[in-house]
């Protein structure tokens, strides 16, 4: 016999659409249930820039996608205002670019008409001589620079910020759970899925009204499970991530081909990229490849001359769900979204589909998906999801009383009321009867003791990998060599695992981070991963556990 | 400049160093900073067992029986054709090699003891340390702090919980260790986990470094009593994390003892001392022994007309070395010896060739394309480095005068094989030994003899 679970409906997939799907649900009063098969937020929204722009890109082909960005970024910085941070662009003009200053701020005048929507500054033109005086390494054959503003997000917190509330507002939420195989009724009716916990290896059912696959570039894949036909386009891109900031500023770059990266700051890192290409390989082995970066560090160093003397630590890549095109360049794809019924032309009645779009234009496409599902439902409350705050986002943090009351350092308060918000106060209270609060688990984010605990107990994080998104454990440029057995550790209290899950968790985190290092393994990182080396095997002694 | 230079102010390096020091040699010994031996945690890998490297076992895979080190020495050499112990003294020379090793031993307590620290342990006996982590490591050499912390023999552990340090999760550790304990069929053995009813030591401190430095002051043993009052017994261990003095380690420890084995857990930068304290008692030793001390990177190696010339890095930084005899000892990618950047992987002094295990170069090309998938596989670029000839010579052309020492020559993985600091230790006194030969007119040029003399 196996369990299961009643609902109006099932999400299928925890990125970006499928929580904000879920939060916007269950705010109007539906019964929910999301699987996610690893962790939320884990597949192509922790691998995007994170960049809730209006998409000056999108300006011409897709002015619509601009206008619905904007307008949602506005909204992200009214709901989890926490999350957010501004992220000033500098744009360098050179003198051998195709498009001169001019016609480039006729485009940013354009833009500037979309900038109140998004609580952006207009555009300015700045000499030469006044860019590189804001950061002193732009090269110095910049004709003149244009700064332009935009908003950046932490990806991964915002797909947990719309889960917790979902959560709070009655939603079951179940990671590391994959979606196996349909529940259909006798007259071919979609009617939830049998769905598999990878930790335990259980299988179980959620009988659901409608199902909504929202799995991002698994999106097919889902759909072929379910006998339906869903194409993409999907685009593979990747950053690289430095070992800390590189610039204050993000500072755009042109590649080879003509296309426009940037490098930028991203919280306590900073990310350079992205690529863009069609991309048929394993989604669930998603590599960067050493073309890929020596095309993105190529660009970069027209703007930075000297950016190769910057610690690259690791890679992020990700599969854009990009709604598919025949005969045109990756970039010229539309970032427009679609939201399918199975039910009408398709074979599988009860069953949707979010494919397309943009992180930053999630709220929009959630609050569609939601008027679509509801009115199947016969639900007619109204979408919230724009006033309503994010769990955290209910006031602003004092910041300075946090670390005096808890009695951590400034940038360790700093950090926590960015991840969490209005509840930074509750995480630090997260206590163990003899170990400290404060005890510093990972010095480079940081994260407290506390900080593991309370998304051990309050947010559901199963496996010590979670807490990489979560809290940021292990990215800096020792890659968790000092803080993933401490971090292993807690956990383990938390949930209770024991001696050999606890070092199993160890080698899987120490893995994945290899794996993320490793496509860009040079220079003094080389030295860094020697010393993880030694700490996991010559001192931990991970022995056969390493998968 | 006549006499002896040593570049590298690691095991290595000073090794050697003090080995041409008492010789007879003027000697210096150049080093750019700390390198690996900085970071480590307090045990002195020979052939220490690894879960999960079959050529080292801890136990006879098929009787059962423990296997010390000079089993493992044996076992090694007949696997591991580049290591650099098979490289200096040949497959069948396990004998050699442990009797080499015995002597070793005996040369390193000398020069650290002086210092305050002592070294424990044999070939023949596997020492079961305890990490922070509660993983067992069988080890064979360990150094004061550490090495009391051996669990051969012992009744029962108490681990000893002091909250808000940095590095140590005293409950954490026990049920890794309890689990440890079973799984190797140690028991009965209880571990417990005791809060220090004192912990005035540690309070507010956070850093096992900054808890070590308060220890070392004069409050410091007083509050140390307070804390382990009542603890342990007998043959029961007191387990504490790496905060036993940055200095003073053998008096605090006597101090506190008072019968019962008081120890440290082995561990990891930023939470291990024990490289600390390794790393300044071998500069002292060095000093003692009339070793000049000198702080700076070299950047080049030169050789004209039959003679050694070192130049800085940075232009001007100190002024070129002529040495008679140079001992390279510059440690890997932590140490600095080898380098990882615009060029590729290289040796940047002498820009020798840097092979891996299967004699595969790994040189001139970037590093991540030596990276094999798969953390736990055996990765080349983490056990390459320079190849020697049995006599330590740098292969295959090095100028006459020098020599190799350390985690410099390549075919082993320190991390994964766990004979980082051994290595170090015989190669650093064989290559100051062949150096001192050299220096002092005997004829080193002939065919190498196998193994050091
Ligand atoms: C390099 C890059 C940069 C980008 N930059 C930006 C940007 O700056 N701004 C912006 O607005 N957008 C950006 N995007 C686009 C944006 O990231 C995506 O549009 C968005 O994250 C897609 O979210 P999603 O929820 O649809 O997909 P995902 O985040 O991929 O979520 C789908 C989830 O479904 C899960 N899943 C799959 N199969 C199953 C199953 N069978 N059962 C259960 N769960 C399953 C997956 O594990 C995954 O977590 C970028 C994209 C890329 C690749
Ligand atoms: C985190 C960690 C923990 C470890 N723990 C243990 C352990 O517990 N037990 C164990 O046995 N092994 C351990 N090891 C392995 C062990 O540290 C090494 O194998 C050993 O220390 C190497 O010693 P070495 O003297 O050859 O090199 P290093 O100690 O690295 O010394 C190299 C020296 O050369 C100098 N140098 C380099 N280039 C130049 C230059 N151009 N000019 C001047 N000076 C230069 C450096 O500044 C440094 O002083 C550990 C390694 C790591 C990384």
């Amino acid at each position: 016999m196996s369990r299961v679970l009643p609902c109006d409906v099932l999400v299928i997939g925890g990125g970006i659409n499928g929580t904000g799907i879920a939060r916007d649900l269950a705010l109007r009063g539906v019964s929910v249930a999301l699987v996610e098969r690893r962790e939320l937020g884990s597949g192509t929204s922790w691998a995007s820039s994170g960049m809730i722009h209006g998409g000056l890109r999108y300006l011409q082909q897709d002015p619509e996608v601009t206008h619905h960005s904007c307008l949602d970024s506005g909204a992200i910085q009214r709901i989890a205002p926490h999350l957010v941070f501004r992220i000033p662009f500098l744009m360098p003009v050179f003198s051998d670019d195709r498009i001169g200053p001019e016609i480039v701020e006729v485009g940013l005048e354009m833009y500037d008409a979309y900038q109140p929507l998004k609580n952006g500054r207009p555009h300015t033109r700045l000499t030469s001589a006044q860019a590189r005086e804001l950061e002193p390494m732009l090269s110095d054959r910049i004709e003149c620079a244009f700064t332009l503003d935009e908003w950046g997000v932490d990806a991964g917190r915002l797909c947990i910020a719309n889960a917790l509330d979902a959560m709070a507002h009655g939603a079951r939420v179940f990671t590391h759970t994959e979606a196996v195989e349909p529940l259909r009724s006798p007259g071919g009716r979609i009617e939830g899925a049998r769905v598999r916990d990878t930790v335990t290896g259980e299988t179980w059912q959620v009988e659901a009204a409608l199902t909504m696959n929202a799995a991002g570039p698994w999106v097919p894949q889902v759909s072929e499970m379910m006998g339906e036909l869903v194409r993409q386009r999907p685009g593979k891109g990747i950053h690289l991530v430095f070992e800390r900031r590189v610039s204050n500023l993000a500072i755009y770059a042109r590649g080879v081909d003509g296309r426009d990266m940037f490098t930028f700051p991203h919280e306590q890192n900073s990310m350079a990229g992205t690529t863009d290409d069609d991309y048929y390989g394993d989604l669930d082995r998603i590599e960067a490849t050493e073309d890929e970066v020596a095309y993105v560090l190529e660009a970069m160093e027209r703007s930075i001359p000297d950016i190769r003397r910057h610690r690259v630590t690791h890679t992020l890549q990700g599969v854009r769900p990009t709604l598919y095109g025949f005969g045109a360049y990756e970039d010229e794809l539309s970032r427009d979204y679609e939201v399918i019924d199975h039910g009408a032309g398709g074979q599988a009645p009860g069953l949707f589909t979010i494919t397309g779009g943009k992180l930053a234009a999630f709220r929009l496409m959630a609050e569609d998906a939601a008027d679509r599902l509801c009115a199947e439902l016969g639900n007619d409350a109204p979408c919230r999801t724009a006033e309503l705050p994010l769990p955290g986002g209910e006031e602003p943090v004092d910041v300075a009383a946090l670390a005096r009351k808890a009695a951590i350092s400034l940038p360790a308060a700093l950090r926590l009321a960015f991840r969490h918000g209005a509840r930074a106060g509750q995480v630090v209270g997260a206590s163990d009867p003899v170990q400290s609060p404060a005890r510093t688990i990972c010095a480079c984010e940081p994260v407290l003791d506390s900080e593991l605990r309370h998304v051990a107990r309050v947010e559901g994080v199963r496996k010590l990998s979670d807490c990489m998104l979560r809290v940021r454990l292990g990215l800096g440029a020792c890659q968790g060599a000092g803080c993933t057995a401490s971090a292993a550790g807690v956990l383990a209290e938390e949930l209770g695992w024991d001696a050999e899950r606890t070092i199993r968790e160890v080698a899987e985190f120490a893995a994945q981070r290899w794996r993320a290092v490793a496509p860009v393994l040079d220079g003094a990182q080389v030295a860094a991963m020697e010393v993880h080396r030694s700490v996991h095997f010559g001192m931990i002694g991970m022995g056969g556990a390493v998968p | 400049m006549s006499g002896a230079l040593v570049i590298g102010g690691g095991l290595a390096g000073s090794a050697a160093a003090l080995v041409l020091a008492e010789a007879g040699v003027p000697v210096r010994r150049l080093a750019a900073g700390p390198g690996a031996t900085a970071l480590t945690g307090g045990s002195i890998d020979v052939a220490a067992a690894s879960p999960g490297v079959p050529h080292l076992p801890w136990r006879d895979p098929r009787s059962g029986e423990a296997l010390p080190s000079r089993a493992r020495l044996r076992i090694l050499l007949s696997g591991a054709s580049r290591h650099p112990y098979t490289t200096t003294f040949g497959a069948a020379g396990g004998e050699a090699l442990a009797a080499a090793f015995e002597r070793a031993t005996e040369r390193l307590a000398g020069w650290l003891r002086a210092e305050g620290i002592d070294l424990h342990g044999s070939l023949d006996r596997n020492l079961l340390l305890p990490s922070a982590q509660g993983t067992l490591r069988i080890s064979d050499l360990a150094l004061t702090g550490v090495a009391s912390s051996d669990l051969g023999g012992c009744r029962k552990v108490t681990i000893v919980d002091v909250p808000g340090v940095e590095g140590w999760d005293a409950r954490g550790c026990a049920r890794t260790l309890a689990s440890e304990i079973a799984a190797l069929g140690l028991g009965p053995l209880p571990v417990e986990v005791v809060r220090a009813r004192d912990d005035r030591f540690a309070s507010g401190a956070g850093s096992p470094a900054r808890i070590a430095a308060r220890l070392d002051g004069a409050e410091g043993e007083g509050l140390l009593k307070a804390a382990l009052e009542g603890l342990g017994g007998a043959d029961e261990l007191v387990l504490l994390p790496q905060v036993l003095g940055l200095v003073r380690t053998r008096a605090l420890l006597a101090s506190v003892s008072q019968g019962r084995p008081v120890g440290e857990a082995l561990s990891f930068p930023p939470f291990a001392l024990a490289g600390y304290r390794l790393t300044r008692a071998l500069d002292r030793a060095c000093a003692a022994a009339g070793v000049e001390l000198l702080r700076g990177r070299a950047g080049r190696v030169l050789a004209a007309e039959g003679r050694l010339r070192v130049e800085p890095e940075q232009p001007g930084a100190f002024e070129a070395l002529e040495p008679e005899g140079l001992v390279l000892a510059t440690g890997r990618f932590v140490g600095g010896g080898l380098e990882a950047g615009p060029r590729g992987v290289h040796e940047p002094l002498l820009g020798l060739p840097v092979s891996d295990p299967d004699g595969r170069r790994v040189d001139g090309i970037p590093a991540h394309r030596s990276v094999r998938k798969g953390y736990a596989n055996p990765q080349p670029l983490y056990a390459a480095g320079v190849s020697v000839d049995g006599a330590l010579r740098p292969q295959p052309t090095a100028p006459a005068g020098v020599w190799a020492a350390g985690e410099w020559i390549g075919g082993f993985d320190p991390a994964r094989e766990r004979t980082g600091l051994g290595v170090a230790l015989l190669t650093g006194i064989a290559a100051g030994e062949r150096a001192a030969r050299h220096v002092l007119g005997s004829n080193d040029s002939g065919q190498a003899p196998r193994g050091p003399a």
